[in-house]
């Protein structure tokens, strides 16, 4: 009885959250009919309705995630994300993000790499860099372009650094008009984990984007040294089942791209350097291919080795959107390891219903 | 025990999926399309500028004037818009806003520059997924809807020549960004 009352304590959350939505939903039914004031139409009409007034203003963004998984593991259905995320701005100089989760299935160290976001954004004048503090993405690779938190296939990141959201600051900002900058300085914990041994990853990275004709290209050059948690190969630390083997003084570099080739989208990664001194490196790529507005198709493929094993997976993954605030999703996913003398192989369906509104 | 705890939580994540389809059928809070590159598009299209602040803007009671204006119901994430008012020695000289366009392999993020009359300084795409991609975001193509207003018409093929052959379809969907943005502005100040 012990193990339900949490969940249902989730799940209830999960309905409050829903239960907020659902003002704006009824209201909304009648193009013609005014909608009630949601809360984010009330600070705006606070700010004045008149374009003169404005005081606080901020935006809330509801999210559910909900999938269907199947594989290795008996299949299960859970609420990877019931969460909402609030933007806004104070004054002229400062704006900020919250997320607030409500209820996940993730747990331990894969939930934090998921939920945690909490920062605020200084900015002075315009051509300046700015000043992010709080808990944060870390600007390396292709996390800073490639937003991962709401898809079944995450990046390299989750072997390749061990965290994705960290507490600290970072500058950010533009070299001149196809060149931009990130500098941070995070505590390597982890969100909402204490500096409890005054540890410091500084992470830095430049990229340039080249318009070639109908094409694009953007590419990244990212360094990173601190300490950080090495994860078993075994599991996918994302799903909260990842073993932490040590933590390490990691020091990494990496390359990333974007190409887009007309609607056709190549996201690649590639990331190397050592463990306390052992090496550690691999790749991640993924070829995006839309069908149409709606539906897309995405191959992918990576690879990952480091001192205690090695993994290899690949993936081919379904997008469609049933409308503009409703997504299906369906990965299926194989992956191979070995750590020791143990081998692993494991395949996965997932299925995915994204709702934001 | 453990199938009765499983059961339960499977019904009550079914019960949420199908409560969140119902509901968000039509609610909205914010407008999907953000402002990737301000210093950039207000260096652009609004050189000397010192700054600019958000307004956030609700369609309210004027959502159905907006509607029959655009000819077209505004999307399910659109209850709520920015309007970024760029700032001058203290005074607003303009207004940007972005708009998601439905393209024909994504999305088409369209930002349109306006003066303080309500007309167009300048269109920009901030992303697509289109084969003409290169015309798409041509001087030539985009150049056409400076000094139009919300009273202009912007019919591809009549009053806007499209970027490409073969694409008329994206040409419409910028086309449309940039109307649907100038009405708002002229309904929502």
């Amino acid at each position: 009885m012990r193990s339900i009352q949490p969940r249902m304590k989730g799940l209830v959350a999960v309905g409050v959250l829903i239960a907020m939505a659902a003002g704006p939903a009824r209201a909304g039914e009648s193009p013609a009919a005014p909608p009630e004031t949601a809360p984010a139409e009330a600070a705006a009409a606070e700010a004045g309705e008149d374009g003169g007034g404005r005081g606080k203003s901020y935006a809330i963004r509801y999210r559910l995630d909900v999938r269907p998984m199947a594989g290795s593991d008996p299949a299960k259905l859970e609420v990877m994300a019931a969460e909402a995320e609030v933007t806004g701005e104070a004054g002229e100089h400062v704006e900020y993000a919250i997320q607030i989760p409500a209820y996940t299935a993730m747990k331990g160290r894969g939930k934090e790499m998921h939920f945690g976001n909490l920062y605020a954004i200084f900015r002075r004048n315009l051509g300046e860099p700015t000043l992010k503090v709080g808990q944060f993405v870390i600007p390396f690779g292709n996390l800073v372009n490639y937003e991962t938190h709401t898809r079944p296939v995450q990046t390299l990141y989750r072997y390749s650094l061990g965290v994705r959201i960290d507490p600290g600051a970072e500058l950010e900002g533009f070299l001149n008009k196809d060149t931009e900058f990130q500098l941070a300085v995070t505590t390597g914990n982890g969100s909402f984990r204490k500096d409890n041994n005054a540890n410091k990853v500084v992470t830095a990275r430049v990229s340039r984007t080249f318009e070639l004709g109908d094409n694009e290209l953007r590419l990244g050059v990212s360094a990173l040294r601190g300490k950080l948690p090495v994860f078993s190969l075994m599991s996918d630390p994302v799903m909260g089942s990842g073993e932490v083997l040590e933590f390490s003084m990691k020091n990494r570099v990496g390359l990333d791209a974007e190409y887009y080739r007309g609607p056709y989208l190549v996201r690649a990664e590639l990331v190397g350097g050592d463990d306390n001194g052992r090496g550690a490196y691999g790749h991640w790529v993924q070829l995006s291919v839309p069908l149409s507005y709606k539906t897309s198709i995405d191959v992918g493929t990576e690879r990952w080795k480091q001192f205690s094993g090695k993994l290899s997976g690949n993936w081919i993954g379904i997008e469609h959107k049933l409308t503009d605030n409703r997504i299906l999703r369906l990965a299926l996913q194989s992956a191979d390891a070995s750590e020791g003398a143990h081998p692993m192989s494991m395949t996965m369906i997932t299925g995915q219903l994204l709702v934001e509104f | 025990m453990s199938w009765m705890t499983r059961s339960k939580k499977l019904v009550a994540t079914v019960a949420l999926a199908g409560v969140s389809l119902a509901l968000a059928h039509t609610a909205a809070e914010a407008a999907l399309c953000v402002w990737r590159k301000p210093d950039q598009d207000i260096k652009r299209f609004f050189p000397g500028a010192d700054t600019y602040k958000t307004d956030f803007r609700t369609p309210g009671g004027k959502r159905a004037a907006i509607e029959k204006r655009i000819g077209a119901r505004l999307d399910p994430d659109e209850s709520e818009f920015k309007f970024y008012r760029i700032i001058d020695d203290g005074k607003q000289v303009g207004t940007i806003l972005t708009h998601l366009g439905k393209g024909q392999y994504g999305a088409i993020e369209v930002v349109v520059a306006l003066d303080n009359s309500g007309k167009v300084k300048g269109v920009g795409i901030q992303r697509d997924r289109e084969r003409a991609r290169a015309a798409l975001r041509s001087g030539a193509f985009l150049g056409q809807f400076d000094g139009k207003s919300v009273k202009d018409p912007m019919e591809i093929g009549k009053d806007i020549k499209p970027a490409a052959k073969g694409a008329e379809k994206p040409s419409a969907t910028v086309a449309f960004s940039v109307k649907k943005l100038l009405v708002l502005l002229d309904e929502l100040g």
